[in-house]
């Protein structure tokens, strides 16, 4: 057991630190540079003396070995850096960004999940009827539809046409609420954006539900517990749904990591302060700290949603648990 | 079931995390800003607004006796950071925006023409190198201090010390700054500059002396005390800025009492809040296509002028067959640009001018006018010895064809547009074009490497464009043609002449406004005869907004709406 997790840690530092090193390498293998950034407009005017001292400033004047292990160094020390554009810490940055992209991707992430895995099933159980058929081609065509344009749609048609709800912003910025009328405004600012990205996240799920339940119905115990007499609503979720439960929740843990990544499109559409924003602009500008910094958080996340994977494999499936007790294989 | 009951609680409180994760650091409504204090350590968290007032801002504005105040929601597409000269981003707003809360010596009045400001006269020696200046003695900082002489000269120092492009060149040759009192500041040049009245003088924001002096680096500067008809009371990254009318402003107080500006990142949106009302006005131009629909809605008034940025066709002149300039001739007749603006720009715009400045300016030669005319176009390729000779469409000379990449910005739908009517076109006289989108910063690295036309390009053809103050300025002609990088920091696509050169050199140190005049029309001439580039068109700017809310709007030409002048309504400079 101990060599099991001392094995597991060794690989995720491994995975780490190559990750860390592709960060950083990667937006400095992009063509152009943040000196426009640095310098701001009429950045041609400047002489060659002046472009050099504002590279030196932020330690772009380095070799790239000297730049790599100062990056290697401030991340030991938890520093993240500070953006270039922004003139901001990233981690306050992040620390702004991270709680609205969270309530909105964790959010829909939940409903699209609870959405896609019940009708995923439901479609299974009724494989070739009707229902199943109608559903596959609906979640088929949600699939295929553009996030820009349904939230345009949306915005067109519940904030002007039928003004329900807000265009833009996560919420009204100038007034001061409290309590409940803070919650109601929150609330308000997000059922757009929370609609727009689960009607393009829940056909995920469905599919993936709904195959995973389609390779259970087939196996053998299905036909035992069937003859057995069990009524089928107890065949349906304590003999097959919980057997398919597995690849899904694999696909929702890497979901969960990746919703620290934000939405880039929905948070364009509605000027919602999300992550997914700031990286798009980041890698624009070139703004590399922000770049290195984003892209470790999903790493990480990436990580830690393998090892909480892991670790809920055994209690979804008890083959695991009884594997991995007797030391067998990972 | 007793495992997927975990499973489900389990991501049901990661939900709940996350919820209460979002709900910490954005309830924080009421709280008062934190004191300014320091502005060196990192903002707190996520409350403080990072741009502080000044030390005393608990004064709220004069109320006007029985006028209900105005409040303005102008919306932005980009967060311009904390505001500061060293940090707003883009050219525009960001820069009007930092002229909301700063001044200048001088000012663009409406018709863009450099007139007094806060320097209330200023004289310039006869040989054109010694600028005297009276300041007003009654603008005083946003914190009651007066400014003075001192703060100019602190001003122009700083920006000659800290690069910062806008800003830094204009006063790099700046040899002495003399203050003999505190309304009087003398400025010595090397050599007459008559670009000088319009940058810095009318365009690099004065700082307070007492706030900025011990600012090692700019960009970490979060005081925005400045001396304009607004402060900035509060900022929200991401979120928006709130300015409050200046009460004692020396030109008088602002006839918006609050502004807001929220930062909507999609221009779609911005129209659809502008609809509902949640927006009164914006600075983004309403595209073409919008512009019918608003122009008939009842409560609103589309403003509508000339605007001064440019788009080109950019030849590399250094480049086969692009250094030929009967080559560059005929693809200038080739192409059609009233058809350019008219499909691509609905008939909202201007066709460019082959010499350059918009037919606006008050410098434009209206001799100077464009052709379209495919007939002479092939003339004078068959005139080069180019023929199609193995009938695939495409002139060739010894077996190479005339062919190039045409490179475009990816995100820019309407350039994209306008590239393939132009591919389109030149098939016509048998050059081929392929049109190639690349983002932003990919396309800058292969025409403009590092923004330094000395580390040479890597292109054949590329659409481009010049905001407007390089317009504003004629003086500036010199820097697109100027084969010495130096002085041609501009002439991107390389293009080398010694006439060119000579008048440049000339353009650039005559002050004697007819001699200018004369200069600026040989300059035109040699450009719309030469074509380093092609002009296509300026697009008009295009301004929509609620007349309840405001409408005192002052369209300042080349610029828009968006300007102090908007508003100090009844202050002509």
């Amino acid at each position: 057991m101990i060599n099991f997790i001392v094995g597991k840690i060794g690989q995720y530092v491994l995975v780490l630190w190559i990750a860390v090193t592709l960060n950083f390498a990667l937006p400095r293998l992009m063509p152009g540079n943040p000196l426009a950034l640095l310098a701001g407009e009429e950045v041609g005017m400047l002489t060659p003396q002046q472009r050099a001292q504002l590279m030196a400033n932020v330690g772009l004047d380095q070799p790239l070995p000297a730049q790599y292990a100062r990056y290697l160094q401030n991340l030991l020390r938890g520093d993240l850096g500070y953006s270039f554009q922004k003139n901001k810490p990233i981690t306050t940055i992040l620390a702004d960004r991270l709680p609205w992209t969270l309530l909105l991707t964790v959010t829909s992430l939940l409903i699209s999940t609870l959405i896609g895995i019940t009708l995923g099933a439901a479609a299974a159980w009724q494989r070739g009827a009707r229902g199943d058929v109608g559903l596959l081609g609906f979640f088929v065509f949600l699939e295929s539809l553009p996030a820009f344009w349904i939230g345009m749609l949306l915005v067109a048609l519940f904030a002007v046409q039928f003004p329900i709800f807000p265009t833009f912003g996560a919420i009204t910025p100038w007034t001061k609420l409290e309590g409940w009328a803070l919650v109601e405004d929150i609330v308000r600012h997000l059922v757009l954006p929370l609609t727009t990205l689960t009607i393009v996240s829940v056909s995920g799920t469905f599919i993936v539900a709904r195959y995973s339940m389609l390779a259970v119905l087939g196996e053998d115990y299905i036909v035992v517990a069937r003859a057995k007499g069990l009524r089928e609503r107890v065949v349906l979720f304590r003999h097959a749904l919980r057997n398919a439960l597995l690849p899904i929740a694999t696909v929702f843990t890497l979901n969960l990591a990746f919703a620290f990544g934000g939405a880039t499109v929905v948070e364009t559409v509605f000027s919602y302060p999300g992550v997914g924003r700031l990286v798009y602009e980041a890698v624009l500008n070139r703004d590399y700290p922000v770049l290195q910094a984003a892209f470790l958080m999903i790493t990480v996340m990436v990580v830690v949603a393998n090892i909480l994977a892991d670790a809920i494999y055994p209690f979804l499936d008890p083959r695991v648990r009884h594997a991995q007790s007797r030391g067998g294989a990972q | 079931m007793f495992a997927s009951h975990r499973f489900i609680a389990l991501t049901v409180l990661i939900g709940l995390l996350a919820l209460v994760a979002c709900a910490t650091p954005t309830v924080e409504p009421t709280k008062a800003p934190p004191p300014p204090a320091a502005a060196t350590s990192a903002p707190a968290a996520t409350t403080a607004p990072v741009a502080t007032k000044a030390p005393e801002p608990t004064k709220p504005p004069a109320p006007t006796a029985t006028a209900r105040p105005v409040n303005l929601r102008m919306a932005i597409l980009v967060d311009e950071s904390t505001l500061n000269p060293y940090t707003y981003v883009l050219g525009y707003p960001g820069w009007n925006m930092l002229n909301l809360v700063y001044d200048t010596l001088l000012i663009l009045d409406a018709d863009s023409v450099p007139k007094p400001w806060v320097a209330k006269e200023y004289k310039i020696s006869p040989d054109g190198k010694v600028y005297t200046l009276t300041l007003r003695d009654n603008v005083k900082w946003h914190d009651g201090k007066t400014l003075t002489s001192a703060d100019v000269k602190f001003s122009f120092e700083y920006y000659k010390k800290n690069a910062r492009g806008r800003f830094t060149t204009p006063v790099r040759d700046i040899v002495s700054i003399d203050t003999p009192n505190d309304t009087t500041v003398v400025i010595t040049l090397p050599a007459a500059n008559p670009s000088f009245i319009f940058e810095p003088l009318a365009d690099a924001p004065i700082m307070p002396k007492h706030v900025w002096e011990n600012e090692a680096d700019p960009k970490k500067v979060t005081n925005a005390t400045g001396s304009g008809p607004f402060k900035l009371t509060e900022y929200k990254s991401e979120q928006f800025y709130r300015f409050a009318a200046n009460a004692t402003y020396f030109a008088g107080k602002p006839a918006v009492d609050e502004l807001l500006m929220p930062i909507i990142k999609d221009p779609t949106t911005i129209f659809s809040s502008l609809k509902t009302g949640e927006i009164q006005a914006t600075i983004r131009e309403l595209s073409p296509e919008l512009a019918k629909e608003f122009s008939s809605a009842a409560d609103m008034k589309v403003q509508r002028g000339p605007g001064f940025a440019t788009t080109m066709l950019l030849f590399n002149a250094g480049r086969a067959p692009w250094d030929q300039k009967e080559v560059r001739q005929a693809v200038g007749l080739a192409i059609d640009t009233q058809k350019l603006v008219d499909t691509v720009l609905l008939g909202f715009g201007t066709p460019g001018n082959p010499g350059w400045l918009h037919p606006q300016s008050a410098f434009h030669d209206p001799a100077v006018k464009a052709e379209f005319n495919i007939a002479k176009a092939k003339t004078l390729l068959d005139g080069l010895g180019y023929k199609d000779t193995n009938n695939d469409g495409i002139r060739e000379i010894a077996g190479k064809n005339i062919e190039g990449t045409l490179l475009v910005y990816s995100n820019n739908p309407q350039r994209i547009r306008a590239a393939e009517l132009i591919a389109a076109a030149v098939k016509e006289i048998g050059i081929s074009f392929r049109v190639t989108a690349l983002e932003v910063n990919s396309l800058d690295a292969k025409v403009w490497p590092d923004f330094d036309v000395a580390k040479g390009r890597d292109f054949d053809v590329s659409m481009w464009g010049w905001s407007a103050p390089v317009q504003v300025n004629p003086v500036r002609m010199a820097q697109l043609i100027h084969s010495d990088p130096r002085i041609g920091n501009s002439n991107v696509g390389g293009y080398k002449n010694p006439a060119a050169d000579k008048l440049g050199d000339e353009l650039r140190v005559t002050t004697d406004p007819e001699k200018q005049k004369t200069l600026v029309r040989q300059m035109e001439a040699l450009i719309a005869q030469e074509m380093p580039f092609v002009l296509l068109y300026y697009a008009d700017g295009n301004y929509v907004y609620r007349t309840a809310a405001y409408d005192k709007w002052v369209y300042q030409k080349g610029q828009g709406i968006f300007n102090k002048l908007s508003f100090l309504p009844g202050v002509k400079p």
